[in-house]
């Protein structure tokens, strides 16, 4: 009976230190978070928005549950999450509005959907709420949002979104293993220049990939990588071809028929897809995949490739702005302190369509890229409370919280704003970033890189026109043709032409070629 | 009489409205948006007389289709049968723990096959996954199973064949236990080889059940999806992008759903063709 008794006093003093460790714990992520004003003005009505599925815990809808709690804290509405995973998204958003069914009020959509929602009048503009001085929204103040990134929100003058993941591709680089003198000295010996840290060019960033290719160069006993890039089909492949072909192929100048364009000639809607410069670039992208990249990327998420990054085994990594807040995370990241980071690589020459020649450089072509979702949450024209829709979204992009999502890898969400960069190209401090367990060095890298490569002078415009998806499936398809070697890049981009010709034709060419041009703001 | 009449029809008619919503009128409807450009989500709708199929046929991806989805049918099904029709024989004959291995070959039909495919990503995962970790035990080398343009489709075969193949051998064990014994009982006294029952007795005599199961799985593998789409979206490439996903691609995903029509009714004609021979086969042996 003793025994029993005993028992159950150690399983209950057991259960009372872990719950005061669960509770002291929960107590403290409280008290870090910001806390907007209150206000109770939506007492009683609900929200339900669609977001990119990853759990509670996960990247785009993850924040959402973070913030649900204090969100419907202050405005007394109840916040319903719907997830939908990424390759049934677009599918289930336009379902939702087509359909009739229209039980959403709101999307945390990616920027590539809005040809399509614009096509159909699906979103409501915000601009109203924006202009909105009496206090019942919280400010996030716009302006401070990098120009590249908030143009994706405007369509023909309005505005549709506010602020919350930012997308833009850079380089991510060993700053430990290029740095090495013995392997500086043997690169130098090999290809005949000095290790370029970082490199400025593809042909540089091929080298030096070559050079750290197959060797065990990080000392745990296994061949390591040049670089890698996950090349399942169906999930992001359309992305990162178009991001580093912009150099070979994106004429730098004020944008007219022939300077400042990648997908489409702005005045016919001919795809550009196979001229010369794109299969330059896809005979480069095919060789840094087949060649410097793991064998087995070619079946790999966007996860896998950037574990492999974090785990020490590859030199070099075009990534999404994400990779750098996860290598902070020591429990997944062996290489924490270690990244530099720069701006994607440039090229020396550039497609001239118009002379149809190659056009030789001093210096390297620089593109800027907002290639990805840029997730964000835009209001359905059908929702009976737009405002409180817009609410969420103003909450989410208020500079307090937008930070603490940004310095917090888990969510997803990546810097764009002057208020999470550092001087001199922002205001945020470091330490808003140390106290969160970044590493100092790659917080600068990683910030300043973002920054310069927004701020490019030439840039590749998104792709918005109506059925971008399609557009992109295609791209994606056919490049995973090209990288499988079961085609040449020239036969893959050629088919592409075809494609990307037909869908055109299929929704109306002239429709079409004023979506792109409005979506590009190309002026004749 | 009469009223017996309308009794009879009153009794029906839940099942012919049925019939009429659920299967005759989407029947009638699909076929008419074969003749239509119908792109819901920019709401175009126009009439394009024959273009869709013009187009399909001039479509690689339908030509990629069609012979990903009958190397997939073609080996997937034989293999299914040969090894069903082997377990079937070997266990039919009463052996010590039969009743256990029954129920332990059978588990794979109850997951559900996006179930099956996840499961599968694991154990082909070239790095670290189980099979290539038990290859590098052995001294073997790693097998690109899901990431190789040439391995891909087989290695999903080889899951459909896993999945599967107990579905034959049930149905072709219930149909070796259901044959009459006494031909095989004379073939013994009159001096007859195994394999001259096997052959003389036991296959003519299970052909019904065979064309049975034959034609069930044909029908069932030539609609497959959930592996291909779990296991490698249909790639490397267009590797693996079988029929039903090609269909489910350009209908739900591109919301092009003439285009979607046509490549249905198409690949219905084909099945049909394919299947008709074992239907009329079937016919004369069961009925």
């Amino acid at each position: 009976m003793n025994k029993r008794r005993n028992f159950f006093i150690i399983i209950l003093c057991a259960t009372l230190f872990v719950a005061s460790i669960v509770f002291a714990g929960g107590e403290k992520e409280v008290e870090e978070t910001p806390k907007p004003k209150v206000e109770q003005e939506w007492k009683g009505k609900e929200i339900s928005i669609l977001v990119l599925g990853n759990g509670p815990k996960g990247t785009q809808s993850g924040p959402y549950y973070y913030w649900k709690q204090e969100w419907e804290r202050i405005t007394g509405a109840k916040l319903n999450i719907v997830e939908v995973p990424y390759p049934d998204l677009h599918t289930k958003i336009f379902y939702d509005l087509i359909s009739g069914i229209r039980q959403l009020d709101g999307y945390h959509t990616g920027a590539w959907f809005y040809g399509d929602f614009m096509s159909g009048d699906y979103l409501a503009p915000i601009d109203e709420f924006v202009n909105d001085t009496s206090g019942r929204f919280p400010k996030w103040y716009p302006e401070t949002v990098v120009k590249p990134q908030d143009e994706l929100y405007l369509w023909k003058g309005n505005r549709y979104g506010a602020n919350q993941d930012n997308d833009t591709q850079i380089m991510y680089y060993r700053k430990d293993i290029l740095g090495n003198k013995e392997y500086q000295k043997r690169f130098k010996d090999e290809y005949g220049y000095e290790l370029p840290i970082p490199p400025k060019t593809w042909e540089e960033f091929y080298d030096v990939g070559e050079f750290f290719n197959g060797w065990d160069w990080n000392g745990d006993g296994e061949p390591d990588y040049g670089c890698s890039y996950p090349l399942a089909r169906g999930l992001t492949g359309q992305f990162f071809f178009p991001a580093m072909a912009g150099a070979y192929t994106v004429m730098p100048g004020k944008m007219d028929r022939y300077h400042g364009v990648f997908w489409f000639d702005p005045e016919t809607m001919e795809p550009l897809i196979n001229d010369t410069g794109h299969v330059k670039a896809l005979e480069m992208y095919v060789d840094l995949c087949t060649k410097l990249s793991p064998g087995e990327a070619k079946g790999w998420n966007l996860t896998e490739d950037w574990n492999i990054f974090l785990s020490g085994n590859v030199a070099l990594k075009q990534s999404w702005l994400d990779l750098g807040a996860l290598v902070q995370d020591e429990n997944k990241s062996l290489i924490k302190g270690k990244i530099g980071a720069a701006p994607l690589p440039g090229s020396m020459e550039v497609w001239d369509r118009e002379k149809s020649r190659w056009l030789k450089l001093e210096k390297p072509n620089f593109v800027s890229n907002v290639v990805g979702g840029t997730w964000h949450l835009v209001t359905s024209r059908f929702s009976k409370n737009p405002e409180l829709v817009y609410h969420l979204m103003a909450f989410m992009a208020s500079p307090e919280i937008s930070l603490w999502n940004v310095t917090h890898g888990w969510t997803g969400f990546d810097a764009a704003k002057t208020t999470e960069f550092l001087p001199p190209y922002g205001t945020a401090k470091l330490e808003d970033y140390v106290k969160e367990g970044w590493n100092p060095e790659d917080v600068k890298a990683h910030l300043n890189a973002t920054f310069e490569q927004y701020d490019s002078p030439t840039s590749l415009h998104y792709l918005r026109i109506r059925g971008a998806d399609r557009y992109y499936d295609s791209l994606d398809v056919h490049i995973s043709e090209a990288v499988n070697k079961m085609i040449t890049p020239q036969e893959a981009l050629n088919r592409v032409y075809k494609d990307w010709q037909k869908i055109t034709n299929d929704l109306g060419r002239e429709e079409q070629l004023s979506l792109y041009q409005e979506s590009i703001g190309y002026k004749k | 009489m009469r009223i017996d009449k309308y009794y009879k029809y009153a009794f029906l008619s839940p099942v012919i409205f049925y019939i009429l919503i659920f299967t005759i009128f989407p029947l009638i409807f699909s076929l008419s948006l074969c003749f239509f450009h119908w792109d819901m989500l920019a709401s175009i709708t126009r009439f394009v007389g024959l273009r869709n199929f013009k187009d399909i046929f001039h479509d690689y991806r339908f030509w990629n289709a069609l012979r990903v989805t009958f190397i997939f049918v073609g080996t997937a099904v034989s293999l299914e049968f040969v090894i069903g029709l082997g377990l079937a024989l070997t266990l039919y004959k009463g052996i010590r723990g039969q009743k256990f291995i029954r129920t332990l070959i059978t588990a794979p039909i109850f997951i559900a096959p996006i179930a099956v495919s996840l499961l599968f990503v694991g154990i082909f995962y070239e790095r670290g996954g189980m099979v290539n970790t038990v290859l590098g035990i052995i001294g073997l080398p790693s097998i690109p199973w899901l990431s190789n343009a040439n391995i891909a489709i087989f290695s999903i075969i080889l899951v459909d064949v896993w999945q599967w193949t107990p579905f034959m051998f049930l149905l072709l064990l219930a149909g070796l236990q259901s044959l009459p014994i006494e031909p095989f009982e004379s073939a013994v006294v009159d001096g007859a080889s195994k394999i001259q029952i096997f052959s003389y007795i036991t296959l003519p005599m299970l052909r019904p059940i065979i064309i049975t199961v034959i034609v069930l799985r044909l029908t069932e593998a030539c609609k497959i999806f959930d592996l291909p789409m779990g296991l490698t979206h249909g790639g490397p490439g267009i590797s693996t992008e079988s029929y039903s996903m090609y269909t489910y691609i350009q209908g739900i995903q591109n919301m092009n759903f003439g285009y979607s029509a046509a490549l249905s009714y198409i690949f219905f004609v084909i099945v049909l063709l394919f299947i008709l021979p074992f239907l009329f086969r079937w016919r004369e042996e069961v009925w």
